[in-house]
């Protein structure tokens, strides 16, 4: 066994790491990159790294770690292969058909049904700025100008939407 | 060298609910690429050095999926929402059609009207109409000038007027003018098998009539 082999670790951990935290990491190479494509190659990399030099991430800091090299890779790869701006489409068609590394699906139906629930009780005004902002892209500022409020107004309430669907999906159901 | 936090450190460690919602704020507009660049370089330090930076962006691709999802999978605009931004393409789109329908359809029942008129004007004055022929009670007969058409010529206008009716009664039908609205040029609705079937059909004199020309050609000899 060469000191190399005795540094890589054990794959069986890297297996229960992935299993664990695999889609989140894919969310997160997805939100650097802004392309799913590019963030599965980042993860691979990632994970290869991980095998090769994992011993020096001690248990409890490794999930960060992992996220850590996985940004590494992100941006290394942003640098060379640059993204593209229309994430929010991309996000769109690709959360159905994609699946995390550990074959949980990258967006559970679960998960959209409580946001079609917690955006149906949004206020009228907020679903407004939600609908105009996610599904027809357009920029805080032109939503601003053809709603004919000021930007901040915009930003505000595209805020105080984001915060309430997230309440609704770290709220236990 | 390592600035992560532990990942028990990132949950515990949460100083406030406000502290994470700015977190969250600034990772959503990271993600969709509208943070001023001083602000970009700020939070990918973050994303460097703090993992709940880290899981914040995946937590906000998380929900931004979800709500591009649910706005993808609604479809149209909510009833209480928005429609001004949806009618106009909504209007683009179906309402030359609808109009380009509307406009053939009309042309062919004003056709078809004409025709009519066209007949009972021939039916009630014609310049070759015969010396009235009188009743018992010596009072003139209009209606009996039918007799002054050869059968050639009444079944012509009867097949004639009852194309038109008939090709109304078509373009009135849901499916054609689905079809009208499609892109294909009109050329391609006047369907062989079915126009074949309708001249088969539906256009022929009926025997009625034929009989009733027989009988009126027969006096006709007689006389």
């Amino acid at each position: 066994m060469t000191a190399d082999d005795a540094a890589k670790i054990d794959p069986t951990i890297v297996e229960a790491l992935l299993r664990e935290h695999g889609a989140e990491l894919e969310r997160f190479m997805i939100g650097v990159l802004r392309d799913p494509q590019l963030a599965g190659d980042a993860m691979q990399n990632a994970l290869v790294k991980m095998v090769e030099r994992g011993h020096t991430a001690q248990e409890k800091t490794r999930k960060a770690w992992l996220f850590r090299v996985a940004y590494h890779e992100a941006l290394l790869l942003r640098r060379r292969e640059g993204t593209g701006d229309n994430v929010l489409r991309q996000l769109a068609t690709t959360a159905t058909t994609q699946a995390g590394p550990a074959d949980e699906p990258i967006l559970r139906a679960e998960i959209v049904g409580r946001v079609r629930k917690a955006m149906d009780a949004l206020p009228r005004e907020q679903r407004r700025i939600v609908r105009m902002r996610i599904y027809e892209q357009k920029t805080f500022k032109v939503i601003a100008e053809e709603l004919q409020i000021p930007i901040g107004t915009a930003l505000s309430r595209m805020r105080a939407a984001m915060g309430q669907l997230r309440s609704e999906l770290t709220e236990p159901e | 060298m390592t600035h992560d936090k532990p990942m028990n450190d990132s949950k515990n460690n949460r100083s406030s609910a406000s502290t994470s919602m700015d977190v969250e704020w600034l990772a959503f507009q990271y993600l969709t690429g509208e943070l001023p660049e001083a602000s970009v370089v700020y939070f990918e330090e973050c994303l460097e050095n703090d993992q709940l930076a880290r899981e914040a962006l995946a937590r906000t691709v998380e929900l931004t999926q979800a709500m591009a999802m649910v706005e993808s999978t609604t479809g149209d605009v909510p009833s209480n929402d928005t429609p001004c931004v949806r009618s106009p393409i909504v209007a683009t789109q179906f309402f030359p059609h609808d109009q380009a329908g509307k406009a053939w359809m009309a042309r062919v029942a004003w056709s078809a009207v004409a025709a009519l008129a066209g007949l009972a004007a021939l039916l009630f004055w014609n310049p070759r109409t015969s010396p009235p022929s009188l009743d018992p009670g010596g009072q003139p007969v209009a209606a009996t000038d039918v007799s002054v058409f050869d059968s050639g010529e009444l079944a012509s206008l009867w097949v004639e007027t009852g194309e038109l009716l008939v090709t109304t009664t078509l373009v009135s039908d849901g499916e054609s003018i689905d079809g009208l609205l499609d892109d294909e040029p009109l050329a391609s609705h006047s369907e062989p098998t079915v126009r074949a079937e309708v001249n088969d059909d539906r256009l022929q004199a009926p025997s009625w009539m034929m009989a009733a020309l027989a009988g009126f050609t027969d006096a006709e000899k007689q006389e």
